[in-house]
């Protein structure tokens, strides 16, 4: 059975291409909002969030807090997916539970597709 | 907790030991701010091209050609912004030639334009002229389409899928307006209040609506200004926003 990975980047161009380079491994939910990817929790069992930060009703940071903040979504590992990729500190996206970040300025297809692979197992 | 505002590095460009300062505070964070928002498209054209080098995704004909149409709308849709800027930043030098302007012309060739990225994006836009007669504006051709093209297109980003944008245009009590309204995400009362106060004033790098910087709407605002044209913002009940651009009317013709 293939995993679930909730993709929230409010890009349709980008989000849909995240989509189809993981469509042949993965089930895949596309919402543009925070808001939308907490009711995507609420309905689905996800495996893996991929997480842009910068979203038009909150920001990545926002969301990971409320994530965080429920017994049930704990432990959703997240993948960061951003243009700002290199300025995150690396401790703090740890603390927030975050497994890889990717710069989308040098992402692949093939590269993404590895990360997921990878963070599904853990 | 971290702020992405701090991602922008704000304030870096001190002057220190005597060194010369590239960039003050506000061109640093228009610079900062424009830097943001042309990585975002272009980090998107870069993965599309990816993708489309990726033999293990299996495109489709169909596929591909939508992508080769992403790719070419997302490259125009930057190249709008940093046209924008282009006249942002010349028309603070140059003293700007107004003439009168048809805008119901103008807004028809914009929606034109824009119709190809509304189709990809899912979403509908219709022009609503109204029924009383509309004078001629005045003001600059190339610098109002440029505002319009800003305005419709942070419309169309910030609307969810299957939705609508209008473009509306009207007589004022003095002028013209065109009025652009998306159905985006409602913005919170503080939020409206604050993007409305800082409209034109300053870069907002994390707005209201975070995901976009505001630079489109600061350009529009600052070619507002020089063609003594005003833009303003109101927000809906139920979602969305209106930005409307009152433009004065030109009685030129009126005299022949």
């Amino acid at each position: 059975m293939k995993k679930n990975v909730l993709i929230i980047e409010d890009d349709l161009f980008f989000g849909q291409s995240i989509e189809r380079a993981l469509r042949a491994d993965f089930t895949t939910v596309l919402v543009r909002t925070a808001q939308a990817g907490l009711e995507q929790l609420d309905k689905h069992r996800i495996d893996v969030i991929v997480l842009d930060l910068f979203l038009s009703d909150a920001n990545g940071i926002q969301f990971l807090h409320e994530l965080r903040s429920y017994s049930d979504t704990q432990t959703v590992p997240v993948v960061i997916c951003s243009t700002v990729a290199e300025r995150l500190p690396r401790e703090q996206m740890a603390n927030y539970g975050v497994l890889s970040v990717l710069d989308k300025k040098t992402l692949t297809p093939a590269l993404l597709r590895r990360t997921i692979r990878e963070v599904a197992l853990v | 907790m971290l702020h992405l505002g701090e991602m922008f590095g704000a304030g870096v460009a001190e002057v220190t030991g005597g060194q010369k300062q590239l960039f003050d505070d506000s061109q640093f964070a228009s610079l900062s701010a424009a830097a943001h928002d042309l990585k975002a498209p272009l980090s998107t054209i870069q993965f599309l091209a990816a993708s489309l080098r990726d033999s293990e995704l299996q495109l489709t004909d169909a596929e591909r050609e939508q992508m080769l149409w992403r790719m070419q709308l997302t490259a125009e849709s930057s190249l709008k912004l940093v046209e924008g800027l282009t006249y942002a930043y010349s028309t603070s030098r140059l003293a700007l030639e107004l003439e009168p302007v048809n805008v119901a012309h103008i807004c028809e060739d914009i929606l034109h334009e824009f119709t190809p990225l509304s189709r990809q994006l899912g979403q509908t836009m219709e022009l609503k002229l109204s029924r009383r007669m509309v004078p001629l504006a005045l003001a600059h051709h190339s610098i109002l389409r440029s505002i319009v093209s800003n305005l419709c297109d942070n419309a169309l980003k910030h609307n969810p899928p299957e939705s609508h944008v209008q473009l509306r245009i009207g007589p004022a009590k003095r002028g013209v307006i065109i009025a652009v309204r998306d159905n985006g995400p409602q913005l919170r009362i503080a939020d409206f209040k604050r993007l409305k106060a800082r409209l034109g004033k300053e870069v907002n790098p994390l707005g209201a609506r975070v995901g976009s910087s505001g630079l489109g709407l600061f350009v529009a605002s600052q070619l507002a200004g020089a063609m003594d044209a005003r833009l303003d913002l109101s927000r809906h009940q139920t979602d969305g926003v209106t930005f409307s651009l009152h433009l004065q009317p030109s009685y030129q013709l009126s005299f022949l």
